[in-house]
């Protein structure tokens, strides 16, 4: 447990390996961070084009609803996944310097936010764009994100160690987030029954979801948050008690 | 007071040999056939240290000597916290600073300042300690414009010289230092010398991995010899390097 405070105190270390981490994904590029944002408003623009051919325009503002729900899909995916290679990315740096361990699971967390804030702009250009009304329930999206925050602590100090353990875990959380892509309304609008449907109700990424994009579209699921807090914070105690009973083995297992 | 103390010490490591001990699908059909099946999944250790007793009490400087493979690294990392021990104690007081692996976390995209700041800040500096060591470690190199330019367009000898500075710019209350000096041209490994002198001075506690003799009389008042990952003999720096050249010739 001191290691874990010990390493949130470090938070200048963390916060700044994780710029460099996401500086060096545009490095030596002219357009820069620009890139990042490219990447997903392409990814958007092509979804709902492909939407509006097959399904019509509609009367629901779809494109707002891709716009949000992407990049905070990318941010689940980067959090999990991510967490997995953590531990075994910074194996030079564990040998080599003595800082407290879970910096390079709190780095990783980081990384996948600032990855996040560059494409949430694309989310802020087009909620604008499309006059998605703005009111105070609107801010509740920060309450969500600090709970996919928790969430994202909780996967690191749970996968990061577990990972660095068994190496198949990486592949099968890539191939697990693959599957929930699909499953889980990233870019397609689920019924009213179907939200209800266990397929949903029993998918802690569903509520993720929920509690950021729910209150920037104008909605408020109280269920979803309810799933998201508890799922959030039961992460976090798993992560908190598997970080502490594997940190003697870490240096060994990467 | 800065000290060091390592009280019965172990370390053991698993030694992974097939893809099988590292995956969770073997290990769990291993754990739930009572293993009957997943054969092949259980990992064995090695100890690298066996029962390794250390004390450096403020103001002395041991020097670690033995074979390769004889521990000295682990001990070294076992001291600094980055591993921990399977049996034994830890007691440090005061500040932990390493010279371990250099050059790890160099970015060879980025230009020698920018991976001086990033390693500066690895070794736990921020504010204005992290902006004097790197000015520090700048001047050190002579690297001149080239601290402007990507690693990657130095050569290796430039790359060494950038990685000690850098490694050896901060101050702390315990330093624990693998082999390090000895890269480089003759003027550079001069300088070295001096400047690791200067940071064991400034330290309370210097724990010291070497081969050299020279480097061990020069810089140590106190010797532990490793074999095998036990502590064969310790004390006098003479008497242990005696007694290990004996062994080993």
């Amino acid at each position: 447990m001191d290691e874990l405070i010990a390493s949130l105190k470090a938070w200048r270390t963390w916060l700044a390996i994780a710029m460099d981490d996401v500086a060096g994904k545009y490095r030596r590029t002219v357009l820069g961070p620009l890139w990042l944002v490219m990447i997903q408003a392409g990814f958007i623009a092509g979804l709902w084009l492909l939407h509006r051919n097959i399904y019509g325009a509609g009367t629901d503002n779809f494109l707002a609803y891709l716009a949000v729900g992407l990049p905070l899909w990318s941010l689940l995916t980067m959090l999990v996944v991510d967490s997995c290679d953590s531990l075994l990315k910074a194996r030079g740096l564990i040998d080599s310097y003595p800082l407290p361990m879970a910096v390079h699971l709190f780095r990783t967390v980081a990384t996948s936010l600032l990855m996040f804030a560059h494409s949430f702009v694309v989310s802020i250009v087009v909620l604008l764009a499309t006059r998605e009304p703005l009111s105070l329930t609107t801010l509740l999206f920060l309450p969500g994100l600090a709970i996919i925050i928790v969430f994202g602590l909780g996967l690191a100090l749970t996968l990061g160690p577990l990972a660095a353990r068994f190496r198949d875990l990486l592949p099968a959380a890539q191939a697990g987030m693959n599957l929930l892509f699909v499953l889980t309304p990233v870019f397609w609008l689920p019924t009213p029954e179907l939200r209800m449907s266990p397929l949903l109700q029993l998918n802690p990424f569903y509520h993720m979801m929920e509690v950021v994009r729910g209150p920037l579209l104008g909605e408020v699921a109280p269920q979803s948050w309810a799933i998201a807090s508890a799922a959030a914070l039961v992460t976090l105690v798993i992560g908190v008690v598997v970080f502490i009973r594997t940190r003697p083995q870490i240096t060994f297992w990467i | 007071m800065a000290g060091l103390e390592l009280t019965g010490v172990t370390v053991s490591y698993p030694v992974v040999l097939n893809s099988r001990q590292r995956s969770a699908l073997a290990n769990a059909a291993n754990t739930l056939s009572f293993g009957r099946y997943g054969r092949g999944a259980n990992v064995d250790f090695v100890q690298a240290l066996t029962d390794v007793s250390v004390k450096i009490a403020q103001g002395e400087r041991l020097g670690v000597i033995g074979r390769n493979g004889s521990g000295k690294s682990t001990l070294l990392k076992t001291a600094a916290g980055i591993i921990r021990p399977s049996r034994g104690r830890r007691e440090v007081n005061g500040k932990i600073g390493c010279v371990l692996n250099l050059g790890a976390g160099l970015d060879p995209d980025k230009s020698g300042l920018e991976n001086m700041r990033m390693i500066a800040r690895l070794h736990g500096l921020d504010g204005a300690a992290l902006e004097n060591a790197v000015e520090d470690a700048a001047a050190f190199t002579e690297l001149d414009a080239f601290l402007e330019m990507p690693v990657r367009s130095y050569s290796s000898g430039m790359g060494a010289r950038l990685n000690f500075a850098i490694a050896t710019a901060q101050r702390s209350d315990v330093m624990i230092i693998d082999e390090v000096i000895g890269t480089g041209d003759a003027y550079f490994v001069s300088k070295a010398v001096e400047r690791v002198r200067a940071l064991c001075d400034e330290a309370g506690v210097l724990m010291l991995a070497t081969h050299s003799y020279a480097i061990l009389k020069d810089f140590c008042d106190r010797a532990v010899w490793l074999d095998a990952g036990r502590v064969m003999a310790e004390g006098d720096v003479d008497e242990v390097w005696e007694a290990y050249y004996a062994a080993h010739g």
